[in-house]
């Protein structure tokens, strides 16, 4: 969860993308939901950036975006929330 | 709401996820820099003791009969597994690093090498000019026909790395492209290419607007239009967060026309008899894509070379040109007009159409999405002119160019082929989302102003400059 953590030390007061469990955050994702992506492009070239999928809103999120309908990603003992 | 769980355990369990996108080691765009420089570096620390990398980078002789092409084919094999073991474990780092495991790889890479090795050999027939099979087009042809006749299995698709591929191709071109052309020219080639980025957005993006379209939507055609393609599709999907079906439609679009104008451009160019220079500057400026783009421009440099002086220019002059106009000219500006689009969307478009997603954007998204492979491209052009300016322009023809440009060349066309191949293998249309008429009709406006702007700017306007290009 190293977004999160930056995001921390930016000061990001509320809950994220990045450490939401409905955000897509592997970027073959894209790749395999975006038809022709991989045609003329990449899900791993720069132009991506830190664009990822959120699955609930069926959009294009960057980590320190947020909604009301964020649900923390459960990771073992780690559920995140950012404070 | 639609809540798309594309991924599956089977999926996930041919992945190994990798969030961060961040680093020198996180993009396929760093990773083409670290390659291509280190070729370029070991080839002339090889040059530079008294050998080369000539035993590598193998390519097929002129042949006239199957014989022929068979003994070359056979007296080479050596040469020919040691390129695929030096590509393999340079692309087998690089995609391990980005989260793939190597060996889902190799086995699909051997196949594409494979089958650029026949495209190659192809194209070295003595009589391929005569029936245009110019192994650009060979590769795409065939890729599309396998594609979209047939089912993939599903162990290739790792290996398919058309993006990857093209921005190692694009670093080592810069090997091969004086700095002081680019200093040179890339002044004009930015301002042509400003001209036709600015007018093919905005016509996209107010014929989708009065379509009814809406503002992401139209923002994202416009972009990927104007500017990068797939690549400028995504990225301004991304900063002005756009839905997923947006993003898919648009991308569609810019695959089919690239598709179309691949073809397209160069037999026109041809029948009008334009320079190479000019070609590779109108391709430049009106193709959407950089691999399909520098496909259609290294086939007109191919026809050139064939064509025994009927074509005016050097044949090298048109993918230099479109160098010159797409990457230089237009690339580069991808994280500029992310940045001014999500600040657009930010504080006006979520103000009028406030969205469930709350955003932010920093200016950090220019240098984030910006093209990072260009920079190795530069690099190259600056190191291979400074080791050029050692010599004399005797020297450099008769000693430098042979033993140590040459091969790269051939490696560069190398990873061109494996671009081309995979374009045609990855480009399914049937797979394509349907895009409706109003977005169809609002990129087709804008594809029918940037082909004839295109042509005036790079044929009248700067016809003159562009066709001394290379000589």
């Amino acid at each position: 969860m190293r977004d999160v953590a930056k995001l921390e030390d930016a000061g990001a007061s509320h809950t994220v993308c990045a450490a939401c469990r409905h955000c897509e955050h592997d970027r073959h994702a894209l790749e395999a939901t975006i038809p022709g992506l991989i045609s003329f492009s990449s899900g791993f070239g720069a132009s991506v950036g830190e664009t990822r999928l959120c699955r609930r809103h069926d959009q294009l999120v960057s980590p320190g975006d947020s909604c009301i309908e964020f649900e923390a990603v459960l990771e073992g003992r780690d559920a995140v929330t950012t404070r | 709401m639609s809540d798309t769980h594309a991924t599956n355990p089977a999926y996930e369990a041919e992945h190994q996820p990798d969030r961060s996108s961040s680093g020198p080691f996180k993009t396929e765009d760093w990773w083409a820099v670290w390659i291509g420089l280190a070729i370029i570096v070991i080839a002339y620390l090889l040059f530079a003791s008294g050998t080369s990398i000539k035993w590598l980078a193998v390519a097929p002789a002129k042949w006239s009969s199957g014989a022929q092409a068979a003994a070359d084919l056979e007296h080479h094999l050596p040469n020919y597994i040691a390129l695929f073991v030096v590509f393999a474990i340079l692309f087998g780092v690089a995609v391990t690093a980005l989260g793939q495991r190597v060996a889902q790889f190799v086995p699909g890479f051997l196949v594409v090498f494979v089958v650029s090795t026949l495209i190659f050999i192809a194209g070295a027939w003595s009589s391929s000019s005569t029936y245009n099979l110019e192994p650009p087009l060979i590769a795409l042809a065939l890729g599309l026909l396998v594609s979209n006749l047939t089912r993939l299995p599903a162990w290739l698709l790792p290996a398919l790395r058309v993006e990857f591929y093209i921005k190692v191709g694009i670093v080592l071109l810069g090997a091969t492209l004086p700095f002081t052309l680019l200093v040179w020219a890339g002044p004009v080639a930015v301002g042509q290419a400003t001209v036709v980025s600015l007018v093919t957005f905005f016509v996209i993006f107010l014929v989708g607007r009065a379509l009814g379209l809406d503002k992401r939507f139209a923002a994202v055609l416009g972009v990927g239009g104007a500017v990068c393609g797939v690549s400028a599709a995504i990225a301004i999907a991304g900063a002005v967060r756009a839905k997923r079906e947006q993003a898919s439609v648009a991308i569609t679009l810019v695959v089919v026309w690239a598709i179309v104008m691949v073809f397209a451009l160069p037999f026109v160019s041809r029948a009008l008899g334009l320079p190479t220079g000019v070609a590779g500057a109108w391709i430049g400026t009106s193709e959407f894509a950089d691999a399909a783009g520098i496909a259609a421009a290294q086939a007109y440099g191919d026809l050139a070379k064939h064509a025994e002086n009927a074509i005016a220019g050097a044949p090298e002059a048109s993918l230099q040109a479109f160098t010159l106009m797409k990457v230089v000219g237009r690339d580069i500006w991808i994280g500029i007009w992310a940045f001014v689009l999500a600040i657009v969307a930010t504080t006006r478009w979520d103000r009028d159409e406030p969205g469930a997603v709350k955003t932010q954007t920093t200016a950090r998204e220019i240098w984030t999405r910006f093209p990072k492979f260009v920079i190795g491209f530069l690099i190259a052009s600056a190191l291979v002119t400074w080791i050029g300016s050692h010599y004399t322009l005797t020297e450099y023809r008769s000693v430098v160019t042979p033993a140590f440009v040459a091969p790269i060349t051939a490696l560069r066309t190398w990873a061109f082929t494996f671009c081309f191949l995979s374009i045609g293998l990855t480009t399914r249309l049937g797979s394509l989302s349907a895009t409706g008429a109003k977005p169809f009709i609002a990129f087709t406006a804008g594809v029918a102003v940037n082909v004839v702007i295109g042509y005036l700017l790079s044929v009248h306007v700067f016809g003159a400059y562009w066709a001394s290009l290379g000589q």
